[in-house]
C-alpha cells in the first residue's frame, strides 16, 4: 500500500487527492452507479457477494431484539436480513453517506415490506449516534471509500455497546499468488468494460479496482482495529483472500 | 472458519426452522426455552456449533463465535453418536454415550421436545403441490417409512439371532450382563484390596514391626 505524501492528502484510487476532495469524488462514483449497483455486484462477483454477505450475517451472531447499524449499507442487502432477524423489538439503521445509494436502498427495503428500518445519511467518521447504542455494527464494501479510516473505526467503536461487535466485509489481498494474477487481470480489464457496458461508466469501476489495491491488507486492517480499541480482533479470508471479514469486539 | 462450513450451517438453520414452522406445538415449547443454548462439540469431524434458542428461531452459529453466549449445556460426541441419538429419539440421553455437561435438566427438556416432534410435512408440501396430491404423497411416504422401519427391525433381529445363536460370534444379552456383573465385582474387590494395602502400609509406617502381630481388620 502506497502512502500519501502528507497528512492533507489521501488516495482516490491510484491518484493522490486532497482529503476534503475525496468524499466528493467517491460521492460522484456512487451517484453514477447507484441505479445499477445490485446488477453490477451480481455480474462482477458472479453472485458470490451474496455468499460473503451470508457469511457475515452468520458470524454477526445477531439475535432478536438487538440493535444493528449497517454503515455504507448501500442498497440494503445486509439491513434487509438484519431487519428480519432482530424482529419487531429490534432496531436496524441503514446508514450511507451517499444520498443516491440510500434512496435506492430505502426504496428497495420499503418495496420488500421492511418498514421498520431507519435510514440515516451519515459519514462513518462521525456517526450521529449516542455512545454505546448498537449491539452490532457492520460495514460491507464501504471502508475503503472512507477518507479517514482510523476516525471511522474510532466512531464505530464509540457507538457500539460494550461487548458489541464490529464486522468489516471488504476486498482484501488474495493469499494465493496464481489467483492474484487472474484477479488483477479481471479487475483491470473486465470490470471497467463491464461498467461501461452496464452503467456507461468505466471510470467508476476503474476506481473500484484501484481502491481495492490501495486498501489496507488483512493484517494492517486488523492492527488498525486494535489501535481503535477493539479487542479479540480476527479475520476470515473468503474466496482466497479476495475478500476478508474482520471482526472486533468492544 | 471456512466459507462452505458456515454456509452449510446457515442452510441447515434455514431448513431446521422451516421444518419447525410446520410443527407449531414444538415451536411453542422451544419458545419457552428462549435465551438458552446448547453447545455441540462434534469430535469427528471436529466442529463446534452453538444452538441458540431465540424467539421463534433456532440459530446455529459456529462455536468459535460463541464467546459472548455461554452455553446452558454442552454435548460432546462423535457424529456417529449424534446421528444415532437423532434416529433413536426415545433413547435416554444418559444411556446415549454422549458426554454431557452443564444444565442436564435443559438437555432432558430438549429431548422431551424432540420426542414429541411431529412435523406436518403434508402442510408444507400442500403449498407446493396442492392439498390432494400432498395427502397422497404423505400417505405413500408414511407407508414406505413404516415398511422400511419394519424391514430394518426384522433384519436387525434376524441378523442378531444369527450372530448370537448360529454363528456364536456375539454373546447373548444374559452373558453380557453376567460378564458386566463379574467385572463390577472384580472392580469392587480390587478397590477393597487397594484400601487394605493402603491401611497396611499406613500401619507399618506408624508402628514398625516389633515381633507382635495385629489383625488388619
Amino acid at each position: 500500500m502506497a502512502t500519501p505524501k502528507d497528512d492533507s492528502t489521501t488516495h482516490f484510487g491510484y491518484k493522490t487527492v486532497r482529503k476534503e476532495e475525496k468524499a466528493g469524488k467517491v460521492a460522484e462514483v456512487f451517484h453514477s452507479v447507484a441505479a445499477k449497483y445490485d446488477l453490477m455486484n451480481d455480474l462482477m462477483s458472479m453472485g458470490i457477494h451474496r455468499l460473503w454477505k451470508r457469511f457475515t450475517i452468520t458470524l454477526s451472531g445477531v439475535r432478536r431484539g438487538q440493535q444493528v447499524l449497517d454503515i455504507a449499507g448501500g442498497t440494503g442487502d445486509l439491513a434487509r436480513v438484519f431487519a428480519r432477524e432482530v424482529g419487531a423489538n429490534g432496531r436496524v439503521v441503514l446508514a450511507d453517506i451517499n444520498e443516491s445509494m440510500l434512496r435506492v436502498g430505502r426504496d428497495k427495503l420499503i418495496d420488500g415490506g421492511y418498514s421498520l428500518v431507519e435510514y440515516v445519511q451519515a459519514n462513518a467518521e462521525c456517526l450521529p449516534f449516542a455512545d454505546n447504542t448498537f449491539d452490532i455494527v457492520t460495514i460491507a464494501f464501504g471502508l475503503r471509500n472512507v477518507t479517514d479510516k482510523e476516525a471511522a473505526l474510532r466512531s464505530m467503536y464509540r457507538v457500539l455497546k460494550p461487548n458489541g461487535r464490529l464486522l468489516i466485509l471488504e476486498f482484501s489481498k488474495p493469499i494465493i499468488e496464481p489467483l492474484s494474477k487472474v484477479y488483477d487481470a479481471y479487475s483491470f480489464s473486465v470490470l471497467p468494460a463491464l461498467g461501461q457496458l452496464i452503467t456507461q461508466d468505466a471510470d467508476s469501476y476503474r476506481y473500484l479496482a484501484e481502491s481495492i489495491r490501495m486498501h489496507p491488507d488483512q493484517d494492517t486492517l486488523k492492527n488498525m482495529m486494535q489501535e481503535a480499541g477493539f479487542g479479540h480482533c480476527d479475520y476470515h479470508n473468503l474466496t482466497g483472500g479476495i475478500v476478508a471479514l474482520h471482526r472486533g469486539y468492544k | 472458519m471456512l466459507l462452505p462450513t458456515v454456509l452449510a450451517l446457515s442452510a441447515a438453520q434455514e431448513m431446521l426452522n422451516s421444518a419447525l414452522d410446520l410443527d407449531p406445538a414444538t415451536r411453542l415449547q422451544l419458545n419457552q426455552l428462549t435465551g438458552r443454548s446448547l453447545l455441540v462439540n462434534v469430535l469427528y469431524p471436529h466442529i463446534s456449533i452453538l444452538v441458540f434458542l431465540d424467539d421463534n428461531k433456532v440459530r446455529l452459529t459456529p462455536a468459535e463465535d460463541a464467546t459472548d453466549y455461554p452455553a446452558t449445556a454442552t454435548v460432546t460426541a462423535t457424529s456417529f453418536d449424534l446421528i444415532k441419538q437423532a434416529l433413536q429419539r426415545d433413547l435416554a440421553i444418559s444411556q446415549s454415550g454422549l458426554q454431557l455437561a452443564g444444565d442436564v435438566f435443559f438437555l432432558q427438556q430438549l429431548q422431551h421436545i424432540a420426542q414429541q416432534l411431529d412435523i406436518d410435512w403434508e402442510q408444507g408440501l400442500s403449498s407446493v403441490v396442492g392439498d390432494v396430491a400432498a395427502q397422497q404423497i404423505g400417505q405413500g411416504v408414511r407407508s414406505l417409512w413404516s415398511f422400511a422401519k419394519k424391514t430394518a427391525a426384522v433384519f436387525l433381529q434376524n441378523s442378531g439371532e444369527y450372530l448370537r445363536e448360529e454363528a456364536q460370534l456375539l454373546p447373548t444379552r444374559w452373558q453380557v450382563e453376567d460378564f458386566i456383573e463379574e467385572v463390577q465385582e472384580l472392580r469392587t474387590d480390587i478397590d477393597r484390596l487397594e484400601a487394605r494395602i493402603a491401611l497396611f502400609k499406613q500401619r507399618l509406617l506408624s508402628n514398625p514391626p516389633n515381633g507382635t502381630s495385629e489383625p488388619l481388620c
